[in-house]
C-alpha cells in the first residue's frame, strides 16, 4: 500500500499533534503508514503507575489527553476489615494524588530536554574551559556525537587514571519503573560500569530515614526495611484493637504519597470512624492534623526525645508500663530506667524537666502518658521528620522504647508508617512481583561485582572533590543498612586509587534534596572534574552543571512491568496500596524529541564500547519484561499475551485470609529479632562496646541530647528561629516543580511578578519583624540566604518557620555559591555537618535561621 | 433528573487532587457543545481555599472547595444579554454555551460580575466566559465529575437532588450564602461560623472525659444550647452570635461541675483550652 498525498498531509497533522511544539524525530516521517496513522488516531486507555499513584491515561492522536484514577473491576474481590461493628473496604479505584493528576502537564512541559547537548567550551580530554560550567550555555549535538563523546571520555579517563576516576551519581527518585527508572538506576547503569571495570561508588547515605537506620535498628533490628518495623496487618490491628493513635512528628496525609498517591488516606478516616482517639505531636497543624487529629500538641522540633523520656518517667514512676513484657522481651531496662529516673545523671526526666526543653506543658505530657498507658496505642511515627535533626537516632530509639514499655506486638500496640516501607492493609502475601529497586536482578544470569572498593559519601562529596583526603566512618554503602556498617572506616581517595575525574549522573534534582546546596555546587565548579554527563528530562540545577546532557524520556514514553507502589527492596509488597495491581506499563506515547530511555542510552554506550552482549545478555526491553513476567507471580494468573493486551491485572484478595499482624510473633515468642540478643535492646551492648558509656553523642540507652546549635544555644542569639524543612507537598522532591497547575496552588506572586516559594511563619514572629502576609522575606544564616513569600499563620509554633525543600534554586550567579537564591530552595540553609559522631548522614531539619522583610537589598 | 451536591468540609484532606484533576480534564480538551478548553493557568472551575480561624495553639482550618453552584435561579443567566448563551440543562446543570457566548455584546462581562461567588471566568484569549460544567460530558457517559472522582477522602456526595436533600437534612448541611436567593444546588457541611470550642479533661489524663454535658447560655437573651463532649473530650458549638457573651456550664458524673462566666466571642473561632474537672468528693 502506498502513501497518498492525502494520507501524507494527514500524517503531518497527526504528527504535529503528537509532538506538539516539538520537532518530530529525524526519520519518523519516512516510516509511517496509513495503518499506523489510524492506530495513532484511535483513542486508547493505558494503565500505568506514576510516582503519584495508579492512573489510566487516555491517549488520542498519539497524545496523552488526560489521566484518571485507575479503576478496579467490579468482579475483583477486595479486602474487608471488620472492626467495632463496622466493615471497612477500600474504594474501587486507585487514588492518585495531584502529582498523578498533573503528570500530563509535566511530561509535556516545554522545558523538556529534547536533544543531546554539549556545554560551550567543553572539550574531550579535559582540555576545554571550565569557568562557564553552570551558566548553562549549550549547543545541540547529534546522538552519534554525544555517544562518541561519552564513550571516548569513559575510555580515556579509565585508561589515564583507572576505573576509580569514574563515579556514578544516582538521582533522588526517578520516574516509575522496574527495568527503567530506578530499576535502571539500581541495576543497569552499575552493571554497565562494572563491566567496564568498576567505578567509585557514590554512597547516598539516607536522607529520609536517617535517625531510623542509625538508631531504632540498634534496638529492634529491621535493617532490611531501613529500621521501620514490619507493618503487615497493622491497619486491621489498629482499627480493631487500638484505643488511640498518636501521630508523632509526621504528616502522612501530605507526605506519604510516594508511588501510590492517597491509597492510605481512607485508612486514617477509618481510624476516626472506628471511634479511636487521635493526637498529633508536631510543630505545625499539618494537613494530617487538620483532618485527622482530635488534639494538637505543639512541640519545638528537634526536642521530641525529651518529651518521650518524660512520658516514660510517668509510666515508670506510676508503674503503668508492661512489667512482665519488659522482663521477658527486652534487655537493658534497668539501665534505661536509671537514666529516666535520674539515677544515672542526677536529673529525673520529669514532665517539668521536659517542659523546659521541648515547650510542651508538663500537665499535657503527664496527661498524654496516662492516656497512652490506659489502653493499646498505635504509634504513627516511622520515617518522620524528627529523625533528620541533631541526634535523630535518639528520638527513634525513644519511639521504640515507648512502645516497648507498652508491649510492642500486643494486639493494638504497634508502630506504623502506613504507606512507606511497611504497608498495613491486608494483602496476599504469596504474590511476588519485582519492584523498582530490584530492577533486572531477578533475571540477569551473570553478575558483575564492582572491583573498585573506593567510595564517596553524598554528605561530603564536595569535600572529597575539593579537599581530599577525606575520612569518615559509617554512613551507608547502599539503600539498606546493617549494623556493622556504622563502624566501618572509609577514606577518599583510597591508597592506589585515583580521585574522581568523571561523573555520570541520572536525573536532575538531587542537589536540592541534600544538605548545603552551596557547598554541594562548589564541587562542580572545578576543572578537577573533567567531564560530567547527565541523563535528564528537564534543565534543572544538576543539569546546568553538566558538560554533556542526554535527553531522557519519561515513564509514559517506554514499556515496563511493575506492581503498583512496589519498591522491591524495602517495600517488598504493595501493602501500602489497597489493591495488588500488576501493570504491563505500556508506552503511552512516543519519546519526546530525540529522548530515549536511560536503558537505551546505556545500551548505546555499550554497543559503542563492545560490551553490549555482556550488558544486555541479548535482552531487548521486551525481553526483560517477558523474563520478569515469568519470574513473577503474575504468570500463574494470566498469560503474557493477555497481560500485555489488557495492560494490567488486579490480584483478587484471597477468599480465606489469615492475618499475621506485625510483631505478634515476637510478642508470643519473645525472641527472634535481628539484634544480638534477639530481643529489644533498650541497652545496646553493640553501641556500648564501640562508643563506651560516656560518649556525649551516643549512649547505649536512648537519651535526650541537646542539639549542638539549637534554640537553647548561643547560636540562637544570632539566628533565633528554627526552620523546619519537610518533604514537599506540591512536588515530588524536586520533580514537578515546573508544573504550572501545581505552582499556582502554592507559589506566592511578588510585586515583581516572580513566583516565590512560601515560608510559614507564626503571627507572633511575623509581628515582631514587621512582616505581613504576602511580604517577600529573606531567610538566612551562615550557610546561605534565600527569598520566600511569607505565609503568616497560626498553624505553626512561634519560633518555628516551615518550608518544603526542593523548590527550584535560582541563585543570582550559578558560578558563585552562596549568592542569593530567589527560588527559595531551603537546603541552601542546611549544613552538611553530620547528624552525630555515630550517624554520618544528612541533617536537613531543625536549622537555625533569621527572617527579615526583604526591601530589595542584601 | 436533577443533580445536587453535598460537600463535607470536615473530611477534606487539603490534597488539591480535585483542583488538579479539573485542570487535567479541561486544559487542552474541549467537550462541545458544553465547554471549550480551559486555559493552562488562569481559571479554577473548582478552587480549594483554606480558611484559618482561631489563635495559636487553638486553630481551626476550613478547606472549602468552591465550584459553580448550578443554581435554581442562576444570577448569571439573568445577567447575560445573549439569549440562550447561558442555560440550564434538563439535569439542571448550568452551562455557558461556548459558541453562543458572545463577547461583542459583553464588554463589561456581566455574567462574571453577576455571579456572587465569583466562579465564572473570562478567557482573554478566546473571548468567552467559562466555568464548571459539572463535567456534564462525563455524566452522560455514566462517570462522576473529574474532581469528585479524584477525591481520596469522600468529601463529595453527588446524586439525584431528592436523595441528596435527605442527606442534607440528616447531616445539617446548608448552602453557601442563602441570602443571594439564587437557589444553589451545592450544600456544605462544616462551613465556618462563629464557634466556641474546648477540651474537657480530668485530673488524671488528657482525653479521659467523654460524654460530659456542656451547656452554653447567651447572657443577653438567655437562650441556651447544649451538647456532649466527644471521645476525646472535645466540644464544639457552631453558628453562634459574634460578639455575644456566653456562660459555659460543664457537668459530668463523678466530677464537680464547672462554670465559666463571661466568655466573649471576640474572635470567630474561640477555644477555651483545657477545662480541667475535679473529681467529686464522696459524701
Amino acid at each position: 500500500m502506498s502513501v497518498t498525498k492525502n494520507d501524507y498531509s494527514k500524517a503531518v497533522s497527526v504528527l504535529s499533534d503528537v509532538f506538539g511544539s516539538f520537532h518530530s524525530g529525524d526519520n519518523l516521517m519516512k516510516s509511517i503508514t496509513p495503518k499506523e496513522i489510524k492506530e495513532i488516531q484511535k483513542e486508547k486507555k493505558i494503565y500505568t503507575s506514576t510516582f503519584g499513584g495508579g492512573v489510566v491515561s487516555t491517549v488520542k492522536n498519539g497524545r496523552v489527553i488526560k489521566t484518571d484514577p485507575l479503576p478496579i473491576p467490579e468482579d475483583v474481590r477486595q479486602y474487608e476489615i471488620k472492626a467495632r461493628g463496622k466493615v471497612f473496604t477500600p474504594p474501587r479505584k486507585c487514588l492518585p494524588d495531584m502529582w498523578g493528576h498533573g503528570y500530563r502537564r509535566w511530561i509535556y512541559d516545554p522545558a523538556r530536554v529534547r536533544y543531546p547537548l554539549k556545554r560551550v567550551g567543553w572539550e574531550p580530554g579535559g582540555k576545554g574551559k571550565y569557568d562557564n560550567r553552570g551558566l548553562s550555555e549549550f549547543v545541540r549535538i547529534s546522538w552519534d556525537e554525544a555517544i562518541d563523546h561519552v564513550t571516548g571520555e569513559l575510555k580515556r579517563v579509565k585508561e589515564t587514571y583507572g576505573s576509580a576516576a569514574i563515579t556514578y551519581m544516582d538521582t533522588f527518585h526517578t520516574t516509575w519503573g522496574t527495568i527503567h527508572g530506578m530499576g535502571t538506576e539500581y541495576t543497569i547503569i552499575p552493571r554497565f560500569l562494572n563491566i567496564l571495570g568498576g567505578f567509585t561508588e557514590y554512597t547516598i547515605g539516607t536522607s529520609s530515614w536517617v535517625g531510623w537506620v542509625s538508631g531504632a535498628s540498634f534496638m529492634y533490628g529491621f535493617w532490611w526495611a531501613n529500621a521501620t518495623s514490619e507493618g503487615h496487618d497493622t491497619l486491621a490491628d489498629s482499627l480493631q484493637n487500638s484505643r488511640m493513635v498518636v501521630y508523632w512528628a509526621i504528616d502522612p496525609t501530605k507526605s506519604t504519597r510516594m508511588y501510590h498517591g492517597h491509597e492510605m488516606e481512607p485508612w486514617r478516616h477509618w481510624v476516626r470512624e472506628a471511634g479511636i482517639k487521635t493526637v498529633m505531636i508536631s510543630p505545625e497543624v499539618n494537613d494530617t492534623a487538620v483532618v485527622h487529629a482530635d488534639r494538637w500538641i505543639p512541640i519545638f522540633p528537634g526536642y521530641d526525645a525529651a518529651m518521650a523520656a518524660a512520658i516514660m518517667y510517668v509510666w515508670i514512676t506510676e508503674g503503668t508500663y508492661d512489667k512482665e513484657y519488659v522482663k521477658t522481651h527486652t534487655v537493658g531496662f534497668e539501665e534505661l530506667k536509671d537514666y529516666i529516673v535520674g539515677k544515672e545523671d542526677g536529673i529525673p526526666k520529669t514532665p517539668e524537666w521536659a517542659e523546659k526543653i521541648c515547650d510542651v506543658k508538663a500537665d499535657t505530657i503527664t496527661g498524654l502518658a496516662r492516656e497512652w498507658a490506659a489502653g493499646p496505642t498505635t504509634l504513627y511515627c516511622q520515617l518522620s521528620g524528627a529523625c533528620r535533626g541533631w541526634y535523630g537516632h535518639e528520638w527513634t530509639r525513644m519511639m521504640v522504647a515507648l512502645q516497648t514499655l507498652q508491649g510492642l506486638g500486643k494486639p493494638g500496640v504497634n508502630m506504623v508508617s502506613w504507606g512507606w516501607a511497611s504497608g498495613g492493609a491486608p494483602f496476599d502475601k504469596s504474590i511476588r512481583m519485582p519492584g523498582y529497586t530490584t530492577g533486572i536482578k531477578p533475571v540477569e544470569t551473570k553478575l558483575y561485582p564492582n572491583p573498585v572498593p573506593q567510595k564517596m559519601h553524598a554528605l561530603d562529596v564536595s569535600d572529597c572533590i575539593l579537599r581530599p583526603p577525606v575520612k569518615w566512618r559509617g554512613g551507608s554503602t547502599g539503600a539498606t543498612y546493617w549494623g556493622e556498617e556504622f563502624f566501618y572506616n572509609y577514606e577518599y581517595p583510597m591508597p592506589g586509587y585515583s580521585e574522581v575525574k568523571m561523573i555520570m549522573r541520572l536525573g536532575g534534582g538531587q542537589i536540592l534534596s541534600y544538605s548545603n546546596v552551596n557547598w554541594r555546587v562548589s564541587g562542580y565548579l572545578t576543572p578537577k572534574i573533567e567531564t560530567i554527563v547527565i541523563d535528564a528530562l528537564f534543565m534543572e540545577p544538576c543539569t546546568w552543571y553538566a558538560d554533556i546532557v542526554l535527553p531522557a524520556c519519561s515513564d509514559f514514553e517506554r514499556n515496563d512491568i511493575s506492581m503498583l507502589g512496589c519498591g522491591g527492596l524495602y517495600i517488598p509488597y504493595s501493602g501500602s496500596a489497597n489493591h495488588q495491581i500488576a501493570l504491563y506499563h505500556k508506552k503511552s506515547i512516543e519519546p519526546m524529541g530525540q529522548s530515549k530511555s536511560d536503558m537505551d542510552i546505556y545500551y548505546s554506550f555499550a554497543r559503542k564500547m563492545g560490551i553490549y552482549e555482556q550488558l544486555s545478555e541479548g535482552n531487548t526491553e521486551e525481553d526483560w519484561i517477558k523474563k520478569l513476567f515469568y519470574a513473577s507471580s503474575i504468570c500463574k494468573y494470566v498469560t503474557y499475551e493477555e497481560f500485555k493486551e489488557k495492560g494490567y491485572y488486579v490480584f483478587p484478595f484471597p477468599e480465606k485470609y489469615e492475618p499475621t499482624p506485625a510483631l505478634r510473633w515476637f510478642y508470643e515468642e519473645a525472641d527472634g529479632l535481628c539484634t544480638p540478643s534477639g530481643k529489644i535492646e533498650l541497652y545496646s551492648q553493640v553501641l556500648a562496646d564501640f562508643y563506651g558509656e560516656k560518649n556525649p553523642e551516643i549512649a547505649p540507652v536512648p537519651k535526650f541530647i541537646e542539639p549542638k546549635d539549637g534554640r537553647r544555644s548561643d547560636f540562637a542569639k544570632k539566628y533565633p528561629l528554627t526552620i523546619f524543612v519537610t518533604h514537599p507537598k506540591f512536588r515530588f522532591h524536586t520533580m514537578q516543580e515546573n508544573v504550572t497547575w501545581l505552582r499556582k496552588l502554592h507559589k506566592m506572586k511578588g510585586p515583581d511578578g516572580h513566583e516565590y516559594e512560601p515560608a510559614w511563619i507564626s503571627g507572633e514572629d511575623a509581628v515582631a519583624r514587621g512582616i505581613k502576609q504576602g511580604d517577600i522575606v529573606q531567610i538566612f544564616n551562615d550557610k546561605g540566604k534565600l527569598l520566600a513569600g511569607a505565609h503568616v499563620t497560626e498553624r505553626i509554633k512561634p519560633g518555628v518557620v516551615r518550608m518544603f525543600y526542593g523548590a527550584n534554586w535560582l541563585p543570582d550567579d550559578r558560578t558563585k555559591p552562596g549568592s542569593l537564591d530567589r527560588g527559595g530552595s531551603a537546603n541552601v540553609l542546611t549544613s552538611n555537618e553530620p547528624v552525630s559522631v555515630h550517624a554520618h548522614l544528612h541533617r536537613i531539619e531543625h536549622i537555625m535561621v533569621e527572617v527579615r522583610k526583604w526591601e530589595g537589598q542584601n | 433528573m436533577k443533580y445536587a451536591l453535598l460537600i463535607d468540609v470536615n473530611r477534606c484532606s487539603i490534597c488539591f487532587a480535585c483542583e488538579v484533576a479539573c485542570k487535567d480534564e479541561f486544559v487542552g480538551n474541549a467537550y462541545p457543545p458544553y465547554s471549550a478548553t480551559q486555559p493552562d493557568v488562569e481559571q479554577e472551575w473548582i478552587k480549594l481555599q483554606e480558611f484559618e480561624k482561631g489563635k495559636y495553639p487553638y486553630v481551626k482550618v476550613y478547606p472549602i472547595p468552591l465550584l459553580c453552584m448550578h443554581c435554581e435561579n442562576p444570577p448569571c443567566i439573568k445577567a447575560c444579554p445573549v439569549p440562550g448563551a447561558i442555560y440550564k440543562t434538563e439535569d439542571s446543570v448550568v452551562i455557558i454555551d461556548p459558541k453562543k457566548c458572545d463577547t461583542g455584546e459583553c464588554s463589561t462581562k456581566p455574567c462574571v460580575k453577576g455571579c456572587p461567588w465569583g466562579v465564572i471566568f473570562f478567557n482573554e484569549e478566546s473571548n468567552i466566559s467559562q466555568k464548571c460544567t459539572l463535567c456534564i460530558h462525563r455524566l452522560k457517559e455514566g462517570q462522576e465529575p473529574a474532581c469528585f472522582d479524584a477525591c481520596p477522602s469522600g468529601v463529595f456526595l453527588f446524586g439525584e437532588e431528592s436523595e441528596i436533600l435527605k442527606e442534607v437534612k440528616k447531616r445539617g448541611a446548608r448552602p453557601m450564602n442563602p441570602e443571594y436567593e439564587a437557589g444553589p444546588r451545592v450544600y456544605y457541611i462544616g462551613l465556618p461560623s462563629v464557634t466556641l470550642a474546648g477540651h474537657i479533661i480530668g485530673e488524671q489524663s488528657l482525653m479521659d472525659i467523654p460524654d460530659a454535658k456542656v451547656a452554653i447560655t447567651e447572657k443577653k437573651s438567655g437562650s441556651a444550647v447544649s451538647c456532649k463532649s466527644d471521645i476525646s473530650g472535645n466540644f464544639v458549638f457552631e453558628n453562634l452570635k459574634a460578639g455575644a457573651t456566653y456562660s459555659v456550664d460543664v457537668q459530668c458524673r463523678g466530677y464537680k461541675p464547672k462554670t465559666i462566666g463571661n466568655v466573649k466571642l471576640d474572635i470567630e473561632y474561640k477555644h477555651l483550652g483545657d477545662l480541667k474537672l475535679a473529681k467529686a468528693t464522696k459524701k
